[in-house]
């Protein structure tokens, strides 16, 4: 475990080429950014790409990085930009699954034994009968880690619109988990 | 820690004083701490959820591809997104320079000014726009999804409204020719799309993406017919709309068209 801050870790990769902050700092994002991107993909080789390229756009956008700018919602922006290009181009190409003698793709995400606990997926189900715009503030809030300011910079509105999405997503929320009791 | 966070600990561990007057004044919170508690303990739970970090193993497989990346290909894509802009801008002017180093067009000292600024202003504003559009880093937050159509429209009309304006000049011997019509065009077409080549290639080469957006290559064909555009308002003597249209106009719209067949045969042979 690396004692240094993200952006002390993405600093030393940029101007050091420090191979052991990048690795850091995949280990302290991927399952971040897996978890975010799965919510919407189900195909785990897709899921590993979208992870691989926000890293990639991470090194490639690094002359970006301002001093006292912070990581996190920088990766997570990146990671949301991404999701949403795919979902644009799975809208005009339609993804199908393989079906092998009646049973699942094996390539088909399968979601981690937390996340098949019945709160969990439950909880899952709510946010997925979200619009999209209040799901991303609340999985980028909750599961991002970022706060609603840095949401409303990650999405392109005021804190204030951020917050009205949150709550109304909250109302939605509850009233989805409630039908389900 | 935000208020938020102090709020969602206190949701836990007992609400105070001041996680009350937090949520008093934030809706979300004020929502989660309300009736049905059941939400915030979830999304509190799946907060906490132990994660399996990632693999050093696929930390290494993204280091190989950063390894990989080598060339001006790469050298271009990792400048930071300003200079991106900044050196699209030197494309574009360094084609304009050399259109009017080799000579302008003959007509030039008498074309109506005011006219000349409309023109060459309109079009380096869309230009400007798109090129900010276009070289806008990932880690930024997107534009709506209509910014990208709206510029690609623009692109292509600009030149088609600006071409059915009243002719600019019809006295000047140079303002017709005798060759024909769409001989005419076509060697206007080749120099515009010759002078747009440029900067296309430079914003494919700058792309941080490894496949673009179809909205995103749209918008950089449409800019190759724009910088086309202003070469040839530049270059070309002739003002009637028929050759404008034919001439000028055409470089955009023909190429947006072959990169939507393109593009669209491309669609088709991935869901063969």
């Amino acid at each position: 475990m690396d004692g240094r801050t993200d952006e002390e870790c993405f600093r030393a990769y940029v101007e050091d080429g420090d191979r052991a902050a990048f690795t850091e700092l995949f280990r302290r994002y991927a399952p971040i950014l897996r978890a975010l991107m799965a919510r919407d993909v189900r195909q785990r080789p897709v899921v590993e790409e979208l992870v691989q390229d926000a890293f990639m756009h991470l090194h490639r956008s690094a002359a970006d990085f301002r001093q006292g700018s912070k990581l996190r919602p920088w990766l997570m922006t990146i990671a949301l930009n991404l999701r949403r290009e795919r979902r644009r181009r799975q809208i005009r190409r339609p993804e199908t699954q393989l079906e092998l003698d009646g049973r699942r793709d094996p390539a088909v995400w399968q979601p981690p034994v937390l996340e098949q606990r019945d709160a969990a997926r439950r909880l899952n189900a709510a946010l997925a009968a979200l619009p999209e715009g209040q799901r991303e503030v609340i999985e980028l809030h909750w599961f991002g880690g970022l706060s609603f300011r840095e949401v409303g910079a990650a999405v392109g509105a005021s804190t204030t619109a951020v917050k009205v999405r949150a709550h109304r997503g909250y109302q939605k929320m509850k009233s989805f988990l409630g039908r389900r009791e | 820690m935000s208020s938020c966070e102090h709020y969602y600990v206190a949701l836990y561990e007992g609400r105070t004083a001041d996680a009350e007057a937090h949520a008093a004044e934030c809706a979300p919170c004020a929502e989660l701490g309300a009736e049905g508690r059941e939400l915030a303990e979830a999304l509190i739970d799946a907060r906490h959820a132990v994660a399996v970090p990632g693999d050093a193993g696929e930390a290494e497989a993204v280091l190989g591809r950063i390894d990989a990346e080598r060339g001006i290909h790469a050298t271009l894509r990792e400048l930071p997104a300003a200079m991106h802009g900044f050196l699209a801008a030197v494309v574009v002017t360094s084609v304009l320079f050399a259109v009017v180093i080799n000579g302008p067009r003959p007509d030039l000292m008498v074309y109506p000014f005011g006219r000349m600024v409309l023109v060459m202003g309109s079009m380096a504003f869309v230009l400007a726009a798109a090129a900010a559009l276009l070289v806008r880093p990932m880690h930024r937050a997107q534009l709506p999804s209509w910014a990208g159509g709206a510029a690609v429209v623009s692109l292509i009309a600009l030149p088609v409204a600006l071409s059915v304006l009243p002719q600019a000049i019809t006295g000047h011997p140079h303002a017709q020719t005798a060759q024909p019509v769409l001989q005419v065009a076509f060697g206007c077409f080749v120099y515009g799309t010759g002078a747009g080549a440029g900067l296309w290639m430079l914003l494919r080469t700058m792309e941080r993406r490894d496949r673009p957006t179809l909205v995103g290559g749209a918008v950089g064909v449409g800019m190759l017919g724009l910088a086309g555009n202003l070469a040839l308002q530049l270059d070309c003597p002739l003002t009637s709309p028929a050759h404008l249209l034919l001439g000028h106009a055409s470089v955009g719209v023909v190429w947006l068209m072959v990169y939507g067949v393109l593009a669209g045969s491309k669609q088709v042979l991935q869901r063969a």
